[in-house]
């Protein structure tokens, strides 16, 4: 079931991000990339019924491993800023262009015919 | 752990992000009191730290960091060897070119300065890092601070370029993490020796195979097959590597002409010294033999698609491309004389890219149009700059006792018996052809049109003396470059196998005959190819292929598409 929403997820990012010519959506799919990537990482972190990776001095035994939901945690960072510096570009060029449309954005700088 | 090593390594890592801080300042400072001492802060640590560590490197070792003190595999290891300090060195040279540059013109900021600082922070961070989550983060900064650099110009087509190039990198990180999940679920570590060590293991029964488990070993040697496939096109696409380099020309072209030569020069050679670093530990032949023909093809298709171009910005952008190929394929090759082919092929590359782009970004900029069919006569009004430009385009062309054409006889010694050598020697003659067409702009009569802005004092213009000097005095170091690499080859590649190898493990001499007379032969038939096909070009008939060539342009949907395309060939490869 996991494993099907993060197929899922990825899927519907990568089609997003190819097919679409907005670009909103097409952040929008890369931003469902990028939660895939995360959700795939975490899930391989994750075992039922084991302990939060916490060291104390009393316990010990088996623990979750910590190194996927630390490296998640810079990834979703990375993807923050990611996303944000995406829409600030689509804001500008939709004020400047009037359009998100990214077929039209390009038809506006396409060199004029002879 | 001693200090001593570690500290060259953490000044190598820190003194960009130091600079960038200090560059911020000036926002509140006048530039006097913030940018340049940013500058000089920079470079003066930067060079000392490239010292202090020469001595230990010349005796074959690295210099290791690692952060928090955790040392491999549970830390993360950040290390400067032969490679990186070659990369380095380098690496400063183009960027203080980049920065002199800049010093004319006034619309450079504080911020500027800020992002351009933080580039050269995360390229270092490229060159360092032996952990290959951590390499994501800081292709990530690199990949962001670029991106702010190639819009600053807050223009339509700096935006679009801008965001095209986000869009692209963004999607080849995504294969890059998937490649790195894979790798951590076979081996259990992100550190690159760790890595390498855990799947060489693979075969011998020695090992316990923890984290391995039951897989058997068919299906695991194919699993890592397709994580290094996944890790090898994100990082071609930062390389700019055909079907990947589609955002290349644009953002290239569209950057102001200082961050477009740091660009070229430097930013799309630091993702194949990363790519150097991971094959060097793990072992992968038919991907290696995969890269030498990608790497023919890279260098016909980036030149065929420069041969064609109007704007003058954008046919260096495809140059770069075309000479990407040859890095690549000389990288793919390996070997002893392979590798350092490349590297001495990435050196000669980033001088004279970045002077072409120098020159060709100032004198564009002063008389206001890129056209390279129009613009005419500007050899009176620039002849600084005419010289060093035609240092580079000779350079590039392949003309003896430049680097260019020593570059070449290296690769084509490290490519003799491979068939995919003939089609760097047809990227060769497009790229003479190329540049001959280029050329036309120094020569002939300028437009009265023209010659009105030329003799207009330019409105961005400081004025003042001391700013073109110090671009001139950058230009000129690039050229004097150009010039040793291509006069004592032979002292300059003894450097790049001492410093990669050690002293100790020097591998024996070979003669590579750089001046014989089959090599001169070559790049006089390659050179006179270029000249009759320049005519060609520049033929109304040639013009108007060009013209019907450009309209074939593939628009951000089909560059992403021409990606996952990319993608799946190399999955394919990595599992035959």
């Amino acid at each position: 079931m996991d494993k099907l929403l993060v197929i899922v997820l990825f899927c519907v990012g990568l089609f997003g991000i190819l097919a679409s010519r907005s670009l909103i959506r097409k952040i929008i799919g890369l931003s469902l990339l990028n939660s895939s990537v995360v959700i795939l990482f975490i899930l391989s972190g994750r075992i039922d019924g084991i302990r939060a990776p916490i060291l104390t001095q009393t316990e010990s035994g088996l623990i979750v491993d910590p190194i996927p939901q630390a490296l998640m945690l810079t990834a979703i960072v990375v993807g923050l800023s990611v996303t944000a510096v995406a829409l600030i570009l689509a804001v500008k060029l939709y004020r400047s262009c009037g359009s998100l449309d990214i077929r039209e954005i390009e038809e506006l700088l396409d060199e004029p015919a002879e | 752990m001693n200090p001593q090593n570690e500290l060259p390594v953490l000044i190598i890592l820190f003194a960009p992000l130091i600079a960038a801080i200090l560059s911020l300042i000036g926002k509140f400072l006048p530039p006097r009191y913030s940018i340049t001492p940013a500058f000089l802060v920079w470079l003066g640590g930067s060079l000392w730290a490239l010292y202090a560590a020469a001595p230990a490197i010349l005796y074959g070792q690295s210099l290791t960091y690692s952060l928090g003190g955790w040392a491999e595999p549970y830390g993360i290891s950040l290390s400067v060897n032969g490679l990186t300090w070659i990369a380095t060195l380098t690496d400063i040279v183009i960027a203080s070119a980049a920065w002199l540059a800049t010093r004319g013109y006034r619309r450079f900021g504080a911020l500027f300065y800020f992002f351009f600082f933080m580039a050269l922070f995360s390229l270092q961070g490229v060159l360092c890092s032996r952990d290959i989550f951590n390499l994501f983060v800081w292709f990530e900064v690199l990949s962001l601070s670029s991106i702010i650099l190639i819009s600053y110009d807050r223009s339509l087509s700096s935006r679009l370029a801008a965001i095209r190039y986000l869009l692209i990198s963004s999607l080849s990180i995504i294969f890059f993490l998937i490649g790195v999940w894979i790798l951590y679920r076979l081996t259990g570590s992100l550190a690159l020796t760790e890595i390498a060590q855990r799947l060489q293991s693979l075969n011998s029964a020695v090992v316990p195979r923890a984290f391995i488990g039951t897989l058997p070993v068919a299906r695991v040697h194919s699993a890592a097959g397709l994580a290094l496939a996944l890790i090898t096109a994100g990082i071609l696409t930062r390389a700019a590597i055909p079907p990947f380099h589609t955002w290349l020309p644009d953002a290239h072209t569209a950057a102001p002409y200082p961050v477009s030569a740091l660009l070229s020069g430097f930013v799309i050679k630091a993702p194949m010294i990363a790519l150097w670093r991971i094959f060097e530990l793990i072992e992968f032949p038919q991907l290696m033999e995969g890269l030498v023909w990608l790497g023919g093809v890279t260098a016909v298709w980036g030149v065929a698609a420069a041969m064609v171009q109007k704007d003058a910005k954008k046919l260096l952008g495809y140059h770069s491309v075309s000479q990407m190929g040859y890095i690549l394929a000389a990288f793919g090759i390996g070997g002893v004389i392979g590798r350092s082919a490349a590297l001495f092929y990435i050196i000669a590359h980033a001088l004279f890219k970045s002077l072409l782009f120098l020159t060709i970004g100032h004198v564009t900029t002063r008389v206001g149009t890129r056209n390279v069919y129009k613009i005419r006569g500007l050899r009176r009004f620039f002849p600084f700059y005419t010289v060093a430009f035609l240092i580079a385009a000779a350079s590039i062309s392949g003309l003896p006792l430049l680097a260019g054409f020593t570059g070449k006889v290296l690769v084509s010694k490290a490519l003799h018996s491979h068939p995919a050598y003939l089609m760097l020697i047809a990227a060769g003659v497009g790229t003479a052809a190329s540049f001959v067409k280029l050329s036309a702009i120094f020569f002939g009569t300028a437009s009265d049109e023209h010659l009105l802005t030329l003799e207009s004092r330019p409105t961005e213009d400081r004025g003042s003396k001391t700013a073109a000097g110090e671009a001139h005095f950058g230009l000129l170091v690039i050229s004097a470059g150009c010039i040793a690499m291509g006069v004592v080859p032979r002292l300059i590649h003894h450097y790049i196998l001492l410093l990669l190898h050690g002293r100790a493990a020097l591998p024996p001499s070979i003669e590579i005959g750089w001046y014989s007379s089959g090599t001169l032969l070559k790049a006089g038939v390659s050179i006179g190819g270029g000249l009759l096909l320049a005519l060609f070009l520049l033929s109304p008939f040639g013009k108007n292929l060009a013209h019907r060539a450009r309209a074939m342009s593939v628009g951000l949907n089909g560059s992403l598409r021409l990606m996952v395309a990319g993608l799946l060939l190399l999955l394919f490869l990595s599992l035959l």
